[in-house]
């Protein structure tokens, strides 16, 4: 019994497998997915972050030293003149903490409205001018990467799509720099021969300081279902506002290029990759140095086999036991379950929280 | 930009640009871990998501959110060794939720005429020729998904049940049940 049920494994794993080689996926796989990941929202955003981050470290600081003072003058105040202003200096000084943290907390809110991206999109558009870069694309933040079922469902027909009236996108140094494998894109599955983490070549374009890219963002169903009213179809300021001086031909053209393949970031040290779609030359615009003191060294200086997940720092998650959370709290009912060991994510993340129960369980029969 | 006020963190000068570089660095890892993940597992995600939703362009759709969400969630990821499970977990949990939309369009729009077959149906032609592929289409949804990443994807009982947020007794029933159906399909059949 056991040995036929064996063989019966044996069968239905056999056709599986048949199936499956029987469908061959298409080869730009990898073009799709840095196309949705360059969707422009980095650059500026990062730097918005890490500005309200430091003032916000500079308002605390300032905020304790002047607390501390007007701690010290009700005292004398209350040794002249009584109690009376004594009480009124504590009232400013509740009016005073009140009156930032207010403040604070409206910039932190207009960040997340669409007006606050747009306003930041053109502020991360102006720091690119003013470093030699090309314009921020759309205003659109946080890609978050859950498009939910729904976008594999219309996948049929926005399948491979790049509109091309899309803007341009900011090939930020991260997201916007996927290198394509060189020798073929969609190797044979499981196969541990065919894995290649990080060729020099597909290293080669990460650098941050590769110019923006005016590659074509396709229609990404995860950014658009996230940002209702994402300002990114119609947002033509981030492209006219490309004071770019970069002799990139990509960049020259932002917004009207609608080449189906996105460019890649070219990098100033980039080999002459084979997947490079465009013919950048090797140093298109210098980077924005001047607004960027962080930009790390270039990405071909970066060891192939750098490990990747390492180095992830500075997780804003609470961090607890990684236990295995399968996904499914959050906007996005499709969202994975992280991995056993995965950080468990606050809740803004349905990808990798963990919340255990599955809402697809009612799919099951 | 730097913050020389001795009275802020510690007497460290601030830099805004820490945050900055740590996004980054962040960012390449996450490019570097992608582009390999895409290199050894592409196919192989594919092939799950296609024997799940009968629709290789909608399994390549699936997979490549998958991946756009693992490079997105990266930093939230502490175990970059674990991307793959989660790449896999992605994997079914949105071709889940596509059968489940699926079902409900079927419903909603109307039947197509029959001498008018879609693209979708002649893409799914190719897998439908198998037997054993039409019965397994013919399970409920979570024991195809059982026989799927148990004997296409090869997994552990444990690492289905935990992919599937299951327990492991879930996975064997399912199991049994499921291959208990598809041999009488089969047998009815032959």
């Amino acid at each position: 019994m056991s040995q036929h049920s064996g063989d019966y494994e044996d069968f239905l794993r056999g056709a599986l497998h048949a199936a499956v080689d029987s469908a061959q996926p298409a080869g730009d796989g990898l073009e799709r997915i840095r196309a949705r990941l360059t969707t422009p929202h980095p650059l500026p955003v990062a730097w918005l972050m890490a500005v309200c981050s430091w003032v916000a470290r500079r308002a605390r600081g300032s905020l304790d030293s002047v607390s501390a003072w007007l701690q010290t003058v009700p005292g004398e105040v209350h040794r002249r003149n009584g109690a009376a202003e004594g009480r009124y200096i504590e009232r400013l000084r509740l009016v005073t903490t009140v009156a930032a943290v207010t403040v604070l907390l409206a910039i932190s809110v207009s960040t997340l409205t669409p007006f606050g991206r747009h306003v930041i999109s053109q502020a991360g558009s102006a720091l690119n001018s003013i470093g030699g870069g090309e314009p921020a694309g759309t205003g659109q933040l946080g890609t978050n990467g859950h498009s939910g079922g729904g976008s594999g469902v219309t996948g049929a027909a926005t399948h491979g799509g790049q509109s091309p009236g899309q803007p341009a996108a900011t090939c930020t140094p991260g997201a916007s720099a996927l290198a394509i494998p060189p020798a073929k894109t969609g190797p044979a599955g499981p196969g541990p021969a065919s894995t290649s983490p990080a060729n020099p070549s597909s290293l080669a374009s990460t650098s941050p300081a590769s110019p923006p890219a005016a590659s074509t963002s396709p229609a990404s169903p995860p950014a658009t279902s996230t940002g209702p009213a994402s300002p990114s179809p119609a947002s033509p300021p981030q492209a006219s506002t490309a004071p770019a001086p970069s002799p990139s031909p990509a960049g020259s053209t932002p917004a009207s290029t609608s080449s189906p393949s996105p460019a890649p970031c070219t990098s100033p040290t980039a080999s002459p990759s084979p997947s490079s779609s465009s013919p950048s030359p090797p140093a298109t615009s210098p980077p924005p140095a001047s607004t960027a003191p962080a930009s790390p060294p270039p990405a071909s200086t970066a060891p192939a086999t750098t490990a990747p997940a390492t180095t992830a720092p500075a997780s804003p998650a609470p961090t607890s036991s990684g236990s295995v959370s399968p996904a499914s709290s959050g906007p996005d009912s499709t969202g994975p379950s992280s991995p056993p060991a995965a950080s468990t994510a606050p809740a803004t993340d349905p990808g990798l929280s963990t919340a255990p129960a599955e809402p697809e369980d009612s799919a099951s029969g | 930009m730097t913050a020389t006020d001795p009275g802020e963190v510690a007497g460290r000068p601030i830099h805004v640009s820490e945050t900055l570089t740590a996004a980054m660095a962040a960012d390449r890892n996450a490019v570097h871990a992608t582009t390999a993940l895409y290199t050894a597992h592409y196919r192989s995600l594919v092939g799950l998501a296609v024997l799940l939703v009968r629709d290789i362009s909608t399994a390549e759709e699936i997979v490549q959110d998958s991946f756009v969400a693992m490079h997105s969630n990266w930093r939230r990821l502490r175990d970059s060794g674990k991307a793959l499970w989660y790449l896999r977990q992605c994997v079914v949990n949105r071709s889940r939720s596509v059968i489940r939309h699926r079902m409900v369009v079927d419903r909603k729009v109307p039947q197509l005429m029959p001498d008018m077959p879609s693209a979708e149906q002649g893409a799914m032609a190719l897998l439908e020729r198998s037997a054993v592929i039409a019965a397994l289409h013919g399970l409920p949804a979570r024991q195809r998904e059982v026989l799927v990443l148990r004997y296409y994807a090869d997994l552990s009982e444990a690492q289905i049940a935990s992919a599937l947020g299951i327990s492991r007794g879930t996975v064997k029933s399912h199991a049994a049940r499921a291959m208990t159906s598809l041999r009488e399909v089969l047998e009815r059949e032959a």
